[in-house]
């Protein structure tokens, strides 16, 4: 019997060890000189590790910039950061330890909607505010809540946008194209409603699976003769064979992209398909887009270069969802300020100052002027419309906030805390 | 000639360590609490996996689909027929067994390779529609849970408190543990161990062998889905993420690195990935790194992991 | 003609995964070892090749470095890591996984998380039967033919190879007869790895080369080394040109998540009623 006692004993003895580390770990107290916590919970290993790399960054700059500047109300920012691994699962664990554990007030950032609309009522059971930057529109609706902020523009706000836009400028006879996922179907079933609101048609929709290399059987004789645009939603190595291949069947129509198509490509490299496209974007990758002092500065700030790449590393950053973790933040921090929060048991009247804010474009929201709208907590903001020019990419038309409005689909304004 | 085996009684690990959960549960911080209640959860799974590979020698890979699946009988039964808590679980529990007999007899009877690939194929087709199928599942995206709470005969709780979720899940462990050990020591166990030893020799006696595993195999499917609807109620959270191969593979790491065939091994696997991705990630998001290098050292001290080798030395 | 043009595809697929399940069966005949990292060993291909591609402007060279990288980082990992773990299924299996872990954490602190694309190498398109197929594609299917006939020569017709096919019939008898088992050992495990690493560099142009782009062809790849009886090298080739080609087929009207769930339903009833797989060696 003297073994197992031994290894009973080693056993307890581990277990009590870890219990003693973790007990050690931060216990917040709030003086008034404590700092203020934020979480960042990112994707840094797993499918999308694309984007963690660049979200951490960009928030490290801003935190940078305040604490240089004095803090917020005095107090300087700490930062946390836990990785995700791309799993909502995982993602939701390291949102209560950030909590939890690290004693954050606040908690910012996945790109990733599965991990969000998991989070989403870890924040409410948690009573912390949440600023992911994912795009689902459910996170306006049904599957968020009060205590969640969303600055990235979502599918609705974008197909509503793009619609105004599309009579306008382009045609009134269209033609869905969509890759073959939830993302695609949202793009697809937004637009065709918005369209056909403003007095258009759509007359086909047609869906390709994600990685298709010939896209001609999908096109060839899908295409009605009187359709004069193609509004499109893919992207990367989809979207050059997209191009392609509707150049062969119909090199003439229109084209308009969802938001995102373009970003990461190169436009020299597009060739004459691409002549003429136009594409939706919240925030031009180049600077030349979007040439104000606000953005130089921002971009600086964040270290990217006019390309939208990392300067110096030529890294791979993501313009079009860094500036909404930038915005957020500095969101946050006005309305910290405004609301003289200093604890937790301020958080609601934190959140009923934020829901209500409006903010002006500047370098702490250099993407543009926009509002926080109460009913849904999704910022209601302006779009860009780029079109591609000899082999160049330029900014060629805003869509103003109120283009994009659309009718909530929550009403959180009496929602308890 | 075979050595006789000291017939060891793991209750004498299993008792003390749930007497330091029990009390554990006031002490503990809050972060840490979490941190517990997922090793409890994803126990509970390891130690029904240990039915399969550990006691009848059945390696699956696609253990995932009793996971996922029971996830999706909790949170479905909740959001769309508004029942109980507890009544979900029970759903949860049959769709788990219904689902065993289902796999099972398909799959048992095939001999090991095949067995193996089957239920990967499984597990694949199982992941693939629960991606499509998203009217059902949500998808990738998933969909959050609103836990109802539960009304006893005078009180209600509700598992958003953490200590009641705490010690909910404790008990559901205790009660699993009991049960799947009792299973164990039982003349069906028996019959388990001895198909794991020599399986031709057991059908010799006349035994029919496939009915055991497949009862084995089913035993294990269903704690797999009860611990899957579990998971589910503690992250509020179902995803088609949970049929994954991540799942499918992750409760064989667990079984295989913390002691195969001994129903308690499996939980300091567990304990030691979570413990890891916990504490190490946010120092070095490599941690798997570490891991990796972990389970060849343990593997390479014991093919029967940490406590098949400290069993397997009390015995002789 | 796009039933024919998704055929094609998937035959060439199926080439590649030849390759691949090959590697994966002389592995686990030989060696008796499970291989989880065998999709990591694709993915070091790929990103090897992205390498040589964007530093020495040649995507060809790839073809000729992997290999003999391959062979560096096979031989001294089966040495000393691996040799432990052999004959033991579920105890390789596991530790191959414990490898991958490592290997795919490596591969994003070097590579990087995002997914990039190789330049096609041979932007010609051949006309055939009427339709314009990607030269690349012809031109992987060339080399994969290649390959494999490099492999039955070597396998087949010299005593080497013949020892190796040996040591996959019968282990003990193998060793029993003096077979210098370490030499059978190191070389069939590289013989395994180069055969991934090469399916890595040819899939590279035509997918994406992302750290995680293991995982894709993991299973698929196992289900072709059982399914085409384990130990038998034709089996597996015949199967794995079979499953792609009927996947490419099935993709031309239905959905690639439906087509492939099909043809796992399809193995199943496979398998239910041949047991013991379609080829027995």
């Amino acid at each position: 019997m003297k073994k197992s006692f031994v290894i009973v004993f080693f056993v307890m003895f581990l277990l009590t060890t870890f219990f003693i580390a973790s007990v050690n770990t931060a216990e917040g107290q709030t003086a008034k000189k404590e700092p203020i916590r934020i979480g960042l919970i990112a994707e840094k290993t797993g499918g999308l590790a694309a984007y963690g790399y660049s979200h951490e960054k960009v928030i490290v700059a801003a935190i940078n910039k305040v604490n240089k500047e004095g803090g917020i109300s005095g107090r300087p920012i700490e930062l946390f950061v836990e990785d995700t691994e791309s799993k909502p699962s995982v993602g939701a664990l390291k949102f209560r330890k950030l909590v939890e554990t690290d004693k954050v007030d606040f908690v910012f950032n996945s790109n990733s909607s599965g991990i969000a609309i998991a989070c989403a009522p870890i924040a409410k059971e948690l009573k912390v505010p949440y600023f992911p930057c994912s795009s689902a529109a459910e996170l306006a609706g049904e599957k968020g809540n009060r205590y969640v902020f969303q600055f990235a523009t979502n599918v609705a706000q974008e197909c509503k946008g793009a619609a105004e836009f599309a009579i306008k400028h382009i045609g009134k006879k269209w033609v869905t194209v969509v890759v073959d996922y939830a993302w695609g179907w949202s793009n697809e079933k937004e637009f065709t409603k918005y369209i056909t609101e403003k007095g258009g048609k759509v007359l086909k929709s047609i869906r390709v699976p994600l990685g298709t290399g010939d896209w001609i059987p999908y096109l060839k004789g899908n295409i009605p003769k009187e359709a004069e645009a193609v509004y499109f939603a893919n992207f990367g190595s989809d979207f050059l064979s997209f191009i392609r291949d509707l150049y062969v069947v119909r090199p003439d129509i229109k084209k308009l992209g969802a938001v995102y198509a373009i970003s990461a490509q190169d436009p020299k490299k597009l060739g004459k398909e691409a002549e003429g496209l136009y594409c939706l974007t919240s925030y031009p990758t180049r600077l030349a887009g979007l040439n104000t002092q606000y953005n130089k500065t921002f971009r600086n700030l964040i270290g990217i270069d006019p390309e939208g790449k990392e300067s110096g590393t030529g890294k791979y950053f993501i313009p079009a969802y860094n500036w909404t973790i930038w915005e957020a933040f500095f969101a946050l921090k006005s309305a910290i300020e405004k609301s003289g929060w200093t604890s937790k048991a301020d958080t609601p009247k934190l959140i009923q100052i934020l829901e209500k804010m409006s903010f002006k474009e500047s370098v702490e929201h250099p993407q543009g002027d926009k509002y926080i709208r109460a009913e849904d907590h999704i910022s209601i903001t302006g779009l860009y419309v780029e079109k591609i020019e000899n082999g160049e990419i330029k900014v060629v038309a805003k869509i103003p906030a109120k283009d994009t409005i659309y009718t909530p689909m929550a009403n959180r304004i009496n929602e308890s805390f | 000639m075979t050595d006789i085996k000291r017939k060891i009684n793991i209750n004498f690990i299993t008792i003390p360590i749930f007497i330091l959960l029990i009390l554990m549960g006031f002490f503990l911080p809050e972060g840490v609490k979490s941190l517990v209640i997922h090793i409890m959860v994803l126990s509970i799974f390891a130690m029904a996996y240990d039915i399969c590979l550990g006691f009848t020698n059945q390696c699956s890979l696609g253990h995932s689909i009793f996971f996922g699946v029971g996830a999706y009988g909790v949170a479905l039964s909740i959001i769309h027929f508004q029942t109980g808590l507890l009544s979900s679980f029970f759903i949860c529990i049959i769709l788990g067994i219904i689902l065993g007999l289902i796999a099972g007899i398909i799959c048992v009877k095939l001999s090991e390779a095949y067995f193996v690939i089957v239920t990967a194929v499984f597990y694949a087709i199982f992941h693939l529609s629960a991606m499509n199928m998203t009217w059902l599942t949500g998808g990738d995206d998933g969909l959050a849970i609103h836990l109802p709470k539960i009304s006893l005969r005078f009180v209600e709780i509700s598992l958003y408190d953490k200590i009641i979720n705490y010690y909910f899940v404790l008990l559901v462990l205790i009660v699993s543990y009991f049960i799947l050990n009792r299973f164990v020591n039982s003349p069906l166990g028996k019959v388990f161990v001895a198909i794991k030893e020599n399986e031709k020799r057991v059908k010799f006696l006349g035994y029919n062998v496939f009915l055991y595993k497949l009862i084995a195999f089913v035993i294990s499917g269903t704690f797999a889905a009860l611990s899957g609807g579990l998971y589910a109620i503690t992250l509020r959270y179902a995803s088609a993420d949970f049929f994954s191969f991540h799942w499918s593979i992750l409760p064989v790491v667990w079984c295989l690195i913390g002691g195969i065939g001994t129903l308690f091994g499996p939980w300091i696997g567990v304990a030691i990935m979570y413990i890891f991705q916990y504490y190490i990630s946010s120092i070095w998001h490599y941690y798997l790194i570490i891991f990796g290098i972990i389970i060849l050292l343990i593997l390479r001290i014991s093919k029967k992991g940490i406590f098949g080798y400290i069993i397997g030395r009390l015995q002789t | 003609m796009d039933g024919f043009f998704l055929f094609l595809n998937g035959l060439i697929w199926g080439l590649i995964i030849a390759l691949i399940a090959l590697g994966l069966t002389l592995i686990f005949g030989v060696m008796g070892i499970v291989n989880m990292a065998h999709g990591d060993f694709y993915m070091i291909g790929a990103v090897i090749s992205y390498y040589i591609v964007s530093y020495l402007n040649n995507f060809w060279l790839s073809l000729i470095i992997v290999p003999l990288l391959a062979i560096l980082l096979a031989a001294p990992l089966e040495r000393f890591v691996l040799r432990p773990y052999e004959g033991f299924p579920s105890s390789s299996m596991i530790a191959t996984v414990g490898i991958s872990f490592i290997i795919q954490q490596l591969a994003l602190a070097v590579y990087g998380g995002i997914p990039k694309k190789i330049v096609n190498p041979f932007p010609l398109d051949i006309s055939m039967f009427g339709i314009y197929y990607p030269g690349y594609r012809m031109l992987v299917a060339l080399i994969s033919i290649v390959t494999l006939l490099f492999l039955w020569l070597f396998l087949y017709k010299t005593s080497f190879g013949i020892l190796i096919r040996a040591s996959m019939q019968d282990r003990e008898m193998a060793n029993a007869m003096g077979i210098n088992v370490n030499r059978v050992l190191i070389s069939t495990f590289a013989i395994g790895v180069v055969l991934a690493t090469i399916g890595g560099v040819l899939a590279a142009p035509i997918t994406q080369v992302f750290y995680l782009m293991g995982n894709d062809i993991v299973l698929l790849s196992f289900i072709v080394v059982v399914i085409g009886g384990l130990g038998s090298l034709k089996g597996t080739f015949i199967t794995a040109l079979a499953l792609c080609a009927i996947e490419g087929v099935m993709a031309s009207f239905l959905s690639p998540t439906q087509a492939r769930v099909l043809t796992f339903l399809l193995m199943i009833v496979i398998l239910m009623f041949k047991p013991s797989g379609i080829f027995k060696d």
